[in-house]
């Protein structure tokens, strides 16, 4: 096995131990369903019927392929209150983050997300910046209603910063050239190629 | 020629299905007295050796069983029982440290035979020794005034023992005070605390027998059960008791700090009395916060305030101890989301207590905080701090917060009629006939929501609770005109110091742990220091007043005897003496003092380490129990008939924490091979140089010392036993000794998985090293 193949599975394997750092099993076990987790998760209180308490029992009892198949895991918005919250130091977004990985590696992501993917790792190759507000202006969805471009550029104005956009100052090219070389050697095979 | 006799337990299969005792028992026939049995430890079976005793006219007596730690006494009656001197018996642990650990039973009975061997050979050295006795003081000494220690001081005094009570705090009653109602379960409404309570203070003040120290704190002990020196340190006694209590001196006095007593709900001033019913009766100068201005000592029609007053130190001698040192509320300031100290109408349970308290901050009415309102919404948070493994929080379930949140649910519905409470919990544990109260306040319309809250927030003015109505799946925002937090019960910072300073064991949670938590609820793992309330873990009254009796009937026991009976395993000085006072500066006990030029040793305040025995340029020391020739014979016996070819490596495990670890990994039935033999050393600080040469000279592959954490080493803390291991390391190194060879590891009883773990390692290392050459000439 090539060093680079190695490499490849290491990242995006959904069994790697890459991912196995981001929860505990033994904490999953001892959940109490308490419900911190979400009545502190903002993404509960904007979709009725996503529930961090009720993704973990979700983990607790089904296998890994069930949690990765169901829609609900893209609902999260990765903030991690619900880790600052649990008494048990369970992170329900770390379950989802590893869920989604294993969906997307298996094919069971949103078509959605294969598309916004893929503009970010367009975006991370050309460009060297994953996510710029242009990317997105078109489909920004609940998110146009929360920013404003104008009243930010006004804001910007009042606290006495130039308009620019910090997004806008390019990357140096020899990091662009770092950030390629990363790219090469940890998507050998087209991560997106399947899909 | 001695004669000995050998008794080998079967322990019911325990240790005869591993070891073939049928074989051992015709071996050792040859040349001693030989019996077996069942159940050694069975009256039948003490009735078999106090018979050959007696029979054979015993001189010695080696018993093959279970480890020493569990039937050591018995075995010692036995022989005390037939005549003969219980010192001149070896305990061969050929269960814990054989039977069960070994795998193939023609290791296991050959190790058992190596080991019963050696301790023939020990005994050989074997002395009579008799026993100390301690005459007990009949005196109590009760740590801590809460509900608690009055009950325990109580029923000590009424027993006609005379009765130290110390008391941090100005005035004895605790948090019982602080509370003003307790729940009774059988009537479904609040008592009043202080009605309980207060007459209890009084008895303790009246009763003659019992001497009240408040404004004061432990700062030194000594002794052991039976016989304890304390020192006590006792704050200025700037009010004497001239006091008439009038209150003049509080409204001269310029200085308002907040009120302890009141929870912080209102001030009080650097003079005061803590509460209208406080014992003693009298008002106290808060030395903190005192400015020293005098303008109360000028008012004082009885001439009660000498402001030049100077703390003392009392010097009391007792026979027990009962701590009784109480618990603290959990800060919760220490979960910011729930906005305790940001926003004023936050309060905690033990804040509600005293808003509702008639002798309270608003005199009884529930006004809330920040604008003398009526609160009409109340939320109540659960688990604040409890069962959270968060930083700072408490992993436990304290115990007595669904009680306390239903206990003022139900007084508030009672007296504020049309007050909507909710109560939003994690699980109600209303244990036994407490389940009535919780039905009972159900009925009267609380509102309970299962669901832990996350935070609360203002907004326009209001407070907002989050959470999840976890049975319905659904978000709230819970307006409310006041949130109560119910916070948990943490150990009070009086427990861990006093923990500290009389060197009692705390648990992980540093509450006081219990000696077992079923049939020894109430005892230390120090003997003659008992415990009770919530010093001992989280509990309502009910529990704390009867754990403080079986507390008190526990000391009473003790104090109740003429004497106490202490091992006579202490250093002892030999003619030899040239007076050079090299061990009475080894010696952290201060058990060595010269007298007429000459080392004597206190015995009681030997604590029978052995660190002393080699810093002796005239070998004129020696350990009681643990001799220079018993200790070589265990090593040679130990190390006897070694094969060719065949590996054996020494674990010296000092008594305390190492010894009963390998007895852990035995019970827990983890494996190791024979080639493992372990031997008990009162501490390591024991060894020499000299010890570890000699068993590598007698074909030793190996020398494994496991020193205890917390194992008492002749006073020495763990660094400089830490230090001196490691000279003794170097200096066998000097002698030739491949480093490789020798392995010091610290042992923590509950982690003895770690010692198997290193046990095994070493044994791997040395096995692959190959057998010792013996470059070493034996002597």
């Amino acid at each position: 096995m090539s060093k680079e193949k190695e490499s490849e599975e290491e990242v995006f394997s959904p069994e790697s131990p890459t991912f196995e750092f981001l929860y505990k099993k033994d904490n999953l076990i001892k959940c109490l369903q308490c419900g911190r987790c979400t009545a502190g998760c903002p993404a509960a209180k904007v979709f009725e019927d996503y529930s961090p308490r009720e993704i973990v029992r979700r983990a607790q009892e089904c296998s890994a392929e069930e949690l990765a198949k169901d829609p609900l895991i893209w609902l999260c918005g990765q903030c991690y209150t619900c880790n600052s919250r649990c008494p048990r130091n369970n992170t329900p977004a770390s379950i989802i983050l590893n869920a989604r990985n294993r969906a997307f590696k298996e094919g069971y992501a949103p078509d959605e997300i294969y598309k916004k993917a893929s503009v970010l790792f367009q975006s991370l190759e050309r460009n060297g910046v994953t996510v710029s507000p242009a990317l997105f202006e078109h489909d920004l969805g609940l998110l146009s209603k929360l920013v404003d471009h104008n009243k930010l550029t006004t804001l910007r104005a009042e606290l006495g910063l130039p308009p620019l956009n910090a997004r806008d100052i390019p990357v140096p090219p020899k990091a662009l050239n770092e950030i390629r070389t990363i790219l090469k050697l940890t998507c050998k095979g087209g991560l997106f190629n399947d899909h | 020629m001695s004669k000995f006799g050998v008794f080998l337990c079967r322990c019911d299969g325990n240790i005869s299905n591993a070891i073939d005792i049928d074989r051992l028992d015709k071996d050792f026939k040859r040349t001693t007295v030989v019996d077996s049995d069942q159940h050694l430890c069975s009256l039948q079976g003490q009735q078999k050796i106090k018979k050959s005793i007696r029979k054979h006219n015993l001189d010695g007596v080696v018993v093959a069983a279970c480890s020493p730690n569990n039937h050591g006494q018995t075995f010692k009656g036995c022989m005390r029982d037939a005549g003969l001197n219980p010192y001149l018996l070896e305990i061969t642990n050929i269960r814990e440290q054989c039977s069960w650990v070994t795998d193939d039973r023609k290791s296991a009975t050959n190790k058992a035979r190596d080991l019963i061997n050696a301790s023939l050979q020990r005994l050989e050295h074997a002395e009579s020794l008799s026993e100390f006795r301690v005459d007990v003081t009949n005196a109590t000494l009760v740590v801590g005034g809460g509900i608690a220690g009055i009950t325990a001081a109580l029923a000590l005094a009424e027993n006609g023992v005379k009765t130290y009570l110390v008391e941090k705090e100005p005035s004895i009653g605790g948090n019982t005070v602080r509370i003003g109602k307790v729940f009774s379960p059988h009537k479904m409404v609040e008592e009043c605390a202080m009605c309980s309570l207060s007459p209890l203070m009084n008895d303790v003040y009246e009763n003659h027998k019992i001497e009240l120290l408040t404004g004061a704190e432990i700062a030194n002990i000594n002794g052991t059960a039976g016989h304890f020196n304390v020192d006590v340190k006792i704050k200025p006694q700037s009010v004497s008791e001239r006091c008439t209590s009038c209150g003049e001196c509080a409204t001269v006095c310029p200085i308002e700090v907040p009120d302890w007593w009141n929870a912080n709900t209102r001030t009080r001033k650097a003079i005061y009395k803590p509460f209208p019913q406080a014992v003693p009766d009298r008002y106290t100068i808060d030395a903190e916060h005192c400015v020293n201005c005098g303008k109360c000592a000028k008012v004082c029609k009885s001439d009660a305030i000498e402001l030049e007053a100077k703390p003392s130190l009392r010097k009391i001698e007792v026979g027990a101890i009962v701590v009784a040192t109480g618990h603290d509320e959990f800060d919760p300031s220490l979960r910011p989301e729930y906005g305790y100290g940001r926003f004023k109408d936050v309060v905690t349970q033990l804040e509600l207590a005293r808003i509702i308290g008639v002798n309270g901050p608003t005199n009884g009415e529930l006004l809330r905080p920040s604008d003398g309102k009526t609160p009409k919404r109340i939320v109540m948070i659960q688990c604040v701090g409890s069962r959270d493994e968060k930083p700072h929080g408490l992993p436990y379930c304290s115990s007595v917060c669904c009680m306390v949140a239903l206990k003022h649910a139900n007084y508030i519905t009672d007296y504020f009629p049309g007050t909507d409470i909710t109560v939003l919990y994690t699980d109600i544990r209303a244990p036994g006939i407490y389940e009535n109260y919780y039905r009972h306040v159900q009925e009267k319309g609380v509102k309970f929501i299962r669901g832990r809250a996350s935070d609360v927030k203002r907004k326009g003015g209001k407070l907002y609770v989050s959470a999840e109505d976890t049975l319905r799946g659904q978000c709230l925002e819970l307006d409310a005109d006041l949130v109560v937090l119910s916070t948990g019960i943490k150990p009070s910072q009086g427990t861990v110091h006093v923990g500290e300073t009389l060197g009692i064991e705390l648990g992980d949670d540093l509450f006081v742990k219990e000696k077992h938590p079923k049939l020894e609820g109430a005892s230390t793992n120090t003997k003659g220091i008992y415990v009770c309330g919530t010093a001992q873990g989280p509990k309502d009254i009910t529990y704390s007043v009867l754990q403080a009796d079986a507390a008190a009937l526990e000391a009473l026991s003790l104090v109740g005897q003429d004497y106490v009976s202490v091992e006579p395993l202490s250093a002892f000085v030999k003619d030899s003496c040239n007076g050079c006072g090299m061990c009475v500066r080894q010696c952290k006990n201060n058990a060595i003092k010269m007298v007429d030029r000459r080392a004597t040793v206190d015995p009681m305040l030997c604590t029978g380490g052995g660190a002393c025995v080699h810093v002796c340029p005239t070998a004129a020391l020696d350990l009681h129990g643990c001799t220079e020739a018993q200790l070589e014979a265990s090593i040679r016996g130990i190390l006897a008939g070694k094969r060719e070819k065949e590996i054996r490596n020494i674990a010296f495990l000092d008594t305390k924490i190492g010894y009963a670890a390998a007895d852990n990994i035995g019970a827990a039935r983890l494996r190791y091979p024979p080639s493992i033999r372990i031997i008990s050393v009162p501490s390591v600080l024991r060894l020499a140089p000299q010890h570890i040469e000699l068993a590598f000279q007698l074909g030793a592959d190996g020398v494994f010392i496991g020193q205890g954490f917390e194992a008492e080493s002749c006073g020495e803390n763990f660094e400089s036993v830490e230090t001196r291991l490691n000279d003794l390391s170097k200096e066998v190194v000097q002698r030739g000794i491949d480093p490789a060879r020798l392995k010091i590891y610290r042992v923590y009883i509950p982690h003895f998985v770690g010692l198997h773990k290193r046990l095994m390692q070493f044994d791997d290392k040395i096995k692959e090293t190959g057998e010792l050459e013996k470059e070493l000439a034996a002597p």
